[in-house]
C-alpha cells in the first residue's frame, strides 16, 4: 500500500519548487501511517514480537539448557499456580508493594504538603534534599544499602550501638525484618517519585479556591479533604500508578540486599522469575510467570485508573 | 553480644564504609543502571591466600609479568607442538571476575607473541557470567570460543551439549604433546569430577577446593582455654565458648550461609559427614530430610544461627571470607584454597583443620573446582585448545598460586601433585596447616556418588532448594526438620527430571 512505486504514483512531479511533501497526493490518514511505520517497525522487533514469542514459549515446556521444546498448553501456568513457592512469592509481592507504595503515598503527599507550605527561598533547597534518592540507580542504591546494613562495618548498627545503645536488628537474616529492612530501601529512594508528582498538582490549586474557604472559616483538615485532595487525586493516580508498575518489577535493591531470602522470605514475583530463568534455566515456566506479572500489573493499574476516572 | 559488637565495629572502619557507601551512591546518581556492579562472588571464586604481605618486597606488576612472561613461553616452546599454526586467529573466552582472571589477562601478550593468537577476556561478575554463556550457547551464535566452567553447574553443559569433550584434543598429537601437558600433575579425582558419559572431559581445572575445612584463630581458642575442634560437637563448643566470652571480642563462627545455591557448600560438607544423602538415585528421590540430614542441618544452624554474626543468613562467600580475614569471627568453616584479602595479622594468627568427622567418623567433603573449557559452537576449538594449554601451564599455575607481584591475587592448586613439590611453592605458598587441610579435604571427596549431584544436570536446581531450607534453618525461619521437609518436595521433582545416562 505504501510502497515506494506508490509514492512516486502520487508525486506531482511538475517542476515546482513547493516542499516534497506538499506535493505528494496523500490523504493526511496515509501520511500519519506512513510517518509512524518506522517507530511501529521498532517497538514490533523490539517488543511486540518478543511479547508474542513469550506467550508462544509460555506454552511449552521450554528448557534453556535443552533442544526440547514440548507443548503443554496451560501445563506452566497450572504448575505455577498450584505451587508454594508461587504463591509465596505472589504473597511476597503483595506485601512488599502493597506496603512500600502505600507508605510512600502517605510520606509523599505529607512531604509535598510540607513543601508547598514552604517560603520560596527554601522550597529549592529542600527539593533539592528530597529529589536526591530518586536520581540514584537502583543498583547503586541497592549496593549502598547493603554497605550501611553491613553486621561488620555497617554504619546504621554502629550508630544503633553507640548512640542508641542497643543491639541492631538482624536487618538481612530474619523473614520479618528482612522484608521491613527493603520496603524501607524503596520507600526511601521512591517517595521522592511522588513527592514531586503530587507538589506538581498542588501547584496547580488555584490560590483562590484556598482563599474562600479562609473566608468562610473552613478548618485546615476540611480544606484538605474538600479542596485539596480532589484538585490532586488524578496526580495522586499517576503516581500510584508509576509505582505499583515500577514496585510489581522490582529486583536490583531486593536481588543485592537479601538475595531474596532469608529462604524466600523476599522474593517477590520478578525476583522468582530470575531464578526460574536464569538458575532453574526453564524457559516457558519464566515466560509464564512474565505473562502472570504483566497480566496482574494491567489488571492493577488498568482498576485504578478507572476507579478514578482518569480514562 | 552489644559489648562484642561495640568493640568489633570500630570508628575507622564504621567511618571507610560510610565513605565507600557514599561514593557508591553518588557515583550511581545520574547512571543509566545496570551495569557489571555485582559483587557478590558466590561459588567458590576466592580472591587470594593472602600469602605475602603489602610491604613485602615483591617487584611492581609490570616487572613480574614480563619476567614470568617470559618463563611461560620459554617453558611452552618446550612442547613437541607447533604453537603457531593458528596464526591470526582472535578468540573471545567469558570469565568470571576472579584471580585467574586478573593475573593471566596482563600475560595475554606473550600468547599472542608465541601463537599469533589474540586472545581477548569478557569478563563479568559469576551471576551476569552464568546468563551470558547461557544465552550465547543456547543461542547457539558462538560468541565465546571457550569460558570459565565451574563444576557445580557443567552436567549442565554436557546434558545440553554446550561444551565441547577436550579427549579430541589431548589425544591429538599435532595439538598436544602429552609429556608436556603432564596429565598427572592434577588429582585423578579433580580431572573424573569434570569427566561425563562417555568418558567426556569437558574442562581443565585451573583451581580445585574442598568446602568445610575449619581455620580458626589461634589466640581466641587460647582465650578460651580450649583446643582445637576434633567433631562438629566440638566446633560447636568452641563457637559457644567464644561467642560469649568477655575476653575475646568476636563471634565464634561463620560460614557462608545466604540462600543462594553455592552458599549450602560447607553445610554440604557437615551433611556428607553426618552420612545423610540428598537423593536416592534409584528411586528419583529426595532423601535429605533423613534423620540424619536434620541432625546435620541442627547443628550447622545451631552454630551459624546462634554463634555467628548476626546477620549470618546473609553471609555467602565474600561476607564469610570478610568476617575471618577482618578478625570478626573466631572460627570459620571455609575453604582453604579459596581464601580472599585477610589481613596479614589474621593470616598469621590462622590455623586450618580439614574437614571434620560425623558421629560415626565419616569424613567426606564436598567440592568445588574452576575450570576453562571450549564452546561447542567455537569456529576456533584448536587455536582455543592451544590457549588453554599455555594459560594452565606448570609455570602458569605456579604463578597463579604464589603471589609474585605486589597486590597479586592467588587461587586454587589444581595441579597440586607437582605443585606441592615445588620449592617456589614451599617458599612462597601459604602455611602448612593450609595446604594439609586442603590436601587432606580434597582426599576426602566421594566420587560415587559424589558429595552433591554435581554428576546429575539437575545439581543446580537441587541444591538451589538446599540452599533455601539450609537458610530458613540458620536464620530460624523454620526449624530443620520442616526446612529440609519442605524441600523435599520440589527436589524430588527436579530428581524425576534427571535422564537416565545421568544415574
Amino acid at each position: 500500500m505504501l510502497g515506494a512505486k506508490y509514492v512516486r504514483s502520487r508525486v506531482d512531479w511538475g517542476d515546482s519548487r513547493e516542499p516534497l511533501l506538499n506535493r505528494v497526493d496523500i490523504s493526511d490518514r496515509t501520511l500519519k501511517w506512513l510517518f509512524l511505520l518506522p517507530s511501529v517497525a521498532i517497538l514490533a522487533f523490539l517488543a511486540i514480537y518478543p511479547f508474542i514469542q513469550g506467550i508462544w514459549m509460555s506454552f511449552h515446556e521450554w528448557p534453556l539448557a535443552a533442544d526440547t521444546r514440548m507443548w503443554v498448553g496451560l501445563g506452566n501456568y497450572e504448575a505455577l499456580v498450584e505451587s508454594d513457592r508461587f504463591l509465596g512469592s505472589a504473597r511476597a509481592t503483595v506485601i512488599f508493594t502493597g506496603v512500600s507504595v502505600g507508605l510512600e503515598l502517605i510520606i509523599g503527599v505529607a512531604l509535598a504538603l510540607y513543601l508547598r507550605s514552604l517560603s520560596s527561598n527554601w522550597r529549592p533547597v529542600f527539593r533539592t534534599i528530597f529529589i536526591l534518592p530518586m536520581v540514584m540507580t537502583p543498583i547503586a542504591t541497592g549496593l549502598m544499602w547493603r554497605l550501611l546494613l553491613n553486621g561488620q562495618i555497617g554504619v546504621v548498627n554502629w550508630m544503633i550501638i553507640n548512640f542508641l545503645g542497643m543491639s541492631p536488628p538482624a536487618w538481612t537474616s530474619s523473614p520479618m525484618v528482612a522484608m521491613a529492612t527493603v520496603i524501607m530501601i524503596d520507600i526511601w529512594q521512591w517517595t521522592p517519585l511522588i513527592v514531586m508528582i503530587v507538589y506538581a498538582g498542588l501547584l496547580s490549586i488555584p490560590e483562590t479556591m484556598y482563599e474562600a474557604a479562609r473566608v468562610d472559616g473552613a478548618p485546615r483538615l476540611a480544606v484538605f479533604r474538600h479542596i485539596t485532595l480532589p484538585q490532586i487525586k488524578y496526580m495522586i493516580g499517576i503516581a500510584v500508578v508509576f509505582r505499583l508498575m515500577r514496585s510489581f518489577r522490582s529486583f536490583d535493591i531486593i536481588w543485592l540486599v537479601t538475595n531474596g531470602g532469608p529462604g524466600t522470605a523476599t522474593e517477590i514475583l520478578n525476583i522468582y522469575l530470575y531464578r526460574v530463568a536464569f538458575v532453574n534455566l526453564q524457559g516457558g515456566q519464566a515466560a509464564a510467570l512474565g505473562i502472570i506479572l504483566l497480566v496482574v500489573t494491567i489488571a492493577i493499574t488498568m482498576g485504578i485508573i478507572r476507579g478514578l476516572g482518569m480514562q | 553480644m552489644t559489648d562484642n559488637n561495640r568493640n568489633r565495629v570500630s570508628r575507622r572502619r564504621v567511618l571507610q564504609s560510610l565513605g565507600v557507601s557514599a561514593a557508591v551512591g553518588l557515583a550511581g546518581c545520574g547512571g543509566s543502571g545496570g551495569g557489571s556492579t555485582s559483587t557478590q562472588s558466590d561459588a567458590g571464586s576466592g580472591d587470594s591466600t593472602g600469602s605475602g604481605g603489602s610491604d613485602s618486597g615483591l617487584p611492581s606488576q609490570s616487572e613480574a609479568v614480563e619476567e614470568w612472561g617470559q618463563r611461560i613461553n620459554e617453558h611452552a616452546r618446550q612442547a613437541g607442538i607447533d604453537w603457531e599454526q593458528f596464526e591470526g586467529t582472535s578468540l573471545i573466552f567469558g570469565m568470571n571476575v576472579h584471580p585467574f582472571t586478573s593475573v593471566t589477562e596482563p600475560l595475554l601478550p606473550y600468547f599472542e607473541e608465541l601463537t599469533g593468537i589474540s586472545v581477548t577476556y569478557n569478563t563479568f561478575p559469576e551471576d551476569q557470567l552464568w546468563q551470558k554463556l547461557t544465552l550465547d550457547l543456547n543461542n547457539e551464535s558462538g560468541v565465546f570460543d571457550g569460558m570459565f566452567l565451574g563444576l557445580w553447574p557443567s552436567a549442565r553443559y554436557h546434558n545440553a551439549g554446550w561444551a565441547k569433550d577436550l579427549n579430541q584434543y589431548i589425544t591429538d598429537s599435532s595439538l598436544t604433546d602429552q609429556d608436556w601437558l603432564a596429565l598427572d600433575d592434577w588429582p585423578d579425582s579433580a580431572l573424573n569430577a569434570f569427566t561425563y558419559g562417555d568418558g567426556e572431559l569437558l574442562s581443565m581445572p585451573f583451581g580445585v577446593e574442598a568446602y568445610g575445612a575449619v581455620a580458626y584463630d589461634v589466640p581466641s581458642l587460647e582465650a578460651v582455654g580450649m583446643d582445637a575442634p576434633s567433631s562438629y560437637p566440638e566446633l560447636r563448643d568452641v563457637a559457644k565458648a567464644i561467642h560469649e566470652s568477655d575476653d575475646v571480642d568476636r563471634s565464634g563462627i561463620a560460614s557462608r550461609a545466604s540462600s543462594t545455591t553455592l552458599s549450602s557448600a560447607n553445610w554440604a560438607t557437615v551433611f556428607k559427614s553426618y552420612d545423610a544423602e540428598w537423593l536416592d538415585y534409584e528411586a528419583q528421590e529426595a532423601t535429605l530430610h533423613s534423620d540424619k540430614g536434620i541432625a546435620s542441618l541442627e547443628i550447622f544452624a545451631e552454630m551459624m544461627g546462634d554463634y555467628g554474626p548476626s546477620d549470618i543468613g546473609n553471609f555467602d562467600w565474600y561476607r564469610s571470607n570478610q568476617a575471618m580475614g577482618n578478625g570478626d569471627v573466631g572460627m570459620a568453616l571455609h575453604t582453604p584454597s579459596a581464601i580472599g584479602p585477610w589481613t596479614q595479622e589474621q593470616i598469621d594468627r590462622t590455623e586450618w583443620l580439614p574437614p571434620l568427622p560425623g558421629p560415626d567418623g565419616s569424613q567426606l567433603a564436598s567440592t568445588w573446582e574452576w575450570g576453562l573449557g571450549i564452546s561447542q559452537f567455537t569456529e576456533n576449538p584448536g587455536a582455543a585448545w592451544l590457549f588453554m594449554q599455555w594459560a594452565l601451564s606448570r609455570p602458569m599455575m605456579l604463578l597463579t598460586n604464589t603471589q609474585q607481584w605486589e597486590g597479586q591475587a592467588v587461587y586454587g592448586p589444581a595441579r597440586s601433585n607437582w605443585l606441592f613439590e615445588q620449592d617456589e611453592y614451599q617458599e612462597l605458598g601459604p602455611k602448612e596447616s593450609w595446604n594439609e587441610a586442603h590436601r587432606q579435604g580434597m582426599e576426602m571427596v566421594p566420587s560415587d556418588p559424589p558429595p552433591v549431584p554435581l554428576h546429575t544436570p539437575q545439581n543446580m536446581d537441587i541444591m538451589t532448594e538446599a540452599a533455601i531450607a539450609m537458610n530458613n534453618a540458620v536464620t530460624d525461619s523454620k526449624s530443620a526438620s520442616d526446612a529440609l521437609g519442605d524441600a523435599a518436595s520440589p527436589i524430588t521433582e527436579y530428581a524425576k527430571d534427571i535422564p537416565g545416562e545421568y544415574l
